[in-house]
């Protein structure tokens, strides 16, 4: 369709175009399905990541009317979606996190060589660490996954999840003092 | 990051999507752009009717695509309203329109098509300039190039089209359906297309529209940006199903009236390679029986056989 123009524009302008014309949603998924997806498999799995991720996408065209470029931008707006498919299957969030907690590191892992001992380290710590992912309130995971994985600002994550950024923050702050306490008892027991 | 948000990320590390997971995904958007019911925009005199098709058109959709046996892969996680299972027919028909998307336009003094049918091995070619003249070879004309002796145009949607014409439809399939819903409703109403029992119905309405999109994606020397879009406003018709994989390529059909149509899609090149349904030089429109499917080649040249 238009992918070779879109490819140049700006977001703003991509986001301006929609209103008038839909088929440049296919650009908005050409743009962004990677990191859409990269997120979602980080949470559910790759194998679930396929359907979810293109359901997000779904989603958001079936709601392109309300995507209002002054409230934020493209970008956020897409990960809100996408948290909010993805809390529709926690069951499958809760099973990644418990096998992650079993699976050795070799596996789950792929690492360059030069990386063994960071391998190895991570190896002692992915179960607590998986463990402690899955015993997260939702609202403060999704704080921090769409940090981690999405690499979005307190600003982002705010408009993603129509917060406050101040609350952002403050929920990331409750995940990471869960995740350190997490880490510390395995360097202290481990 | 810091180091327990950095442990965060390795630990859910995952590969880049596949190309074909994102394709698939796209497909997927694809078929939901096409198939959400058009904003009544519109104010002109058809704008009724034409919305009224789409709406038609969107929940039908839903139905083939829930029905269709052996279905594509199931939509996950709770459905809404815009998540539709893309029937493998329909993969068919939005793998074709990718591939003809990225295929470079032929060029050429003339339209040279073949027709080659199936229980008799008889080949019809005919090579078509760009003012209309047409030259034939055939079983009539005993392996001789002859040139018909009146212009005979080109038609699409029932009436006369010209190659410049054609190169000028829209390469959107939400504007190509639209353009072609229009011209179907203008040309029915003003009597330019009628039937021996007067204005043409509904049904029959629907059914030039099937005819219009198949011809664009088989015979006509439309570009290829127009014929995948033509493929992918075919993938949103009702009842369009998979019949596997034949000599020549997928086959897909799909319900056209009183007839079922029937394609044989190369995955390759996205030509058409096989069909129930040919529309003559002459302007004739056959449909033909399973053992007489006619496999088409179009393309542009420069040599016209003497």
């Amino acid at each position: 369709m238009t992918a070779s123009t879109a490819d140049t524009s700006s977001d703003a302008e991509l986001a301006a175009g929609l209103r008038d014309d839909p088929a440049q949603f296919a650009a908005v998924y050409d743009r962004y399905f990677p990191v859409i997806y990269r997120y979602v498999a980080g949470r559910l799995g790759p194998q679930h990541a396929d359907d979810v991720a293109a359901e997000t996408f779904l989603v958001a065209y079936a709601k392109r009317d309300r995507f209002d470029p002054a409230r934020g931008a493209l970008r956020p707006w897409l990960f809100g979606i996408a948290t909010n498919v993805v809390r529709q299957h926690r069951r499958v969030e809760a099973r990644r996190y418990r096998l992650l907690a079993r699976m050795p590191a070799e596996i789950a892992v792929e690492s360059p060589e030069d990386r063994a001992v960071d391998r190895a380290a991570a190896g002692r710590l992915r179960p607590r660490l998986a463990r402690a992912l899955r015993s997260l309130p939702a609202r403060d995971r999704d704080v921090l996954l769409l940090v981690t994985l999405g690499q979005l600002s307190y600003d982002e994550v705010g408009e993603s999840l129509g917060i406050p950024p101040g609350t952002a923050g403050s929920r990331l702050n409750r995940a990471r003092t869960k995740l350190r306490t997490a880490l510390d008892q395995e360097t202290h027991h481990g | 990051m810091d180091e327990d948000l950095q442990a965060v990320a390795t630990l859910l590390d995952t590969p880049e999507p596949t190309t074909r997971v994102v394709d698939e995904g796209r497909h997927r958007l694809q078929h939901a752009m096409l198939s959400s019911p058009r904003r009544p925009r519109r104010t002109g005199r058809w704008a009724v009717g034409v919305g009224a098709t789409a709406v038609v058109a969107a929940g039908a959709v839903v139905a083939s695509g829930q029905s269709a046996p052996g279905g594509g892969p199931a939509a996950g996680g709770p459905g809404t309203a815009t998540t539709r299972t893309v029937s493998t027919g329909q993969h068919v028909l939005l793998a074709a329109a990718t591939t003809a998307a990225g295929t470079p336009d032929g060029t050429g003094t003339y339209w040279h098509l073949k027709m080659t049918f199936a229980d008799s091995g008889a080949a019809t070619e005919t090579w078509r300039s760009q003012d209309g003249h047409l030259w034939v070879r055939g079983e009539k004309t005993h392996g001789a190039v002859v040139a018909l002796p009146v212009a005979t145009p080109l038609r699409l949607a029932g009436v006369e089209i010209s190659v410049r014409q054609l190169r000028s439809l829209p390469q959107d399939p939400t504007a190509l359906r639209a353009w072609i819903t229009d011209a179907v409703e203008r040309n029915a109403a003003d009597g330019s297309v009628r039937t021996g029992g007067g204005k043409l119905s509904r049904a029959q309405r629907d059914e030039l529209v099937a005819d219009s999109l198949t011809s664009l994606v088989s015979q006509l020397p439309a570009p290829e940006r127009v014929r995948a879009a033509a493929f992918r406003v075919l993938a949103t018709l009702p009842g369009v199903r998979s019949l596997g994989s034949v000599a020549g390529g997928r086959a897909i059909s799909f319900p056209v009236g009183d007839h079922t149509a029937r394609l044989v899609i190369d995955p390759e090149t996205a030509r058409v390679r096989g069909t129930n349904f040919v529309v003559t030089a002459d302007g004739a429109e056959l449909w033909l029986p399973a053992n007489r499917a006619a496999t088409v080649t179009g393309e542009w040249t420069n040599t016209l056989p003497r």
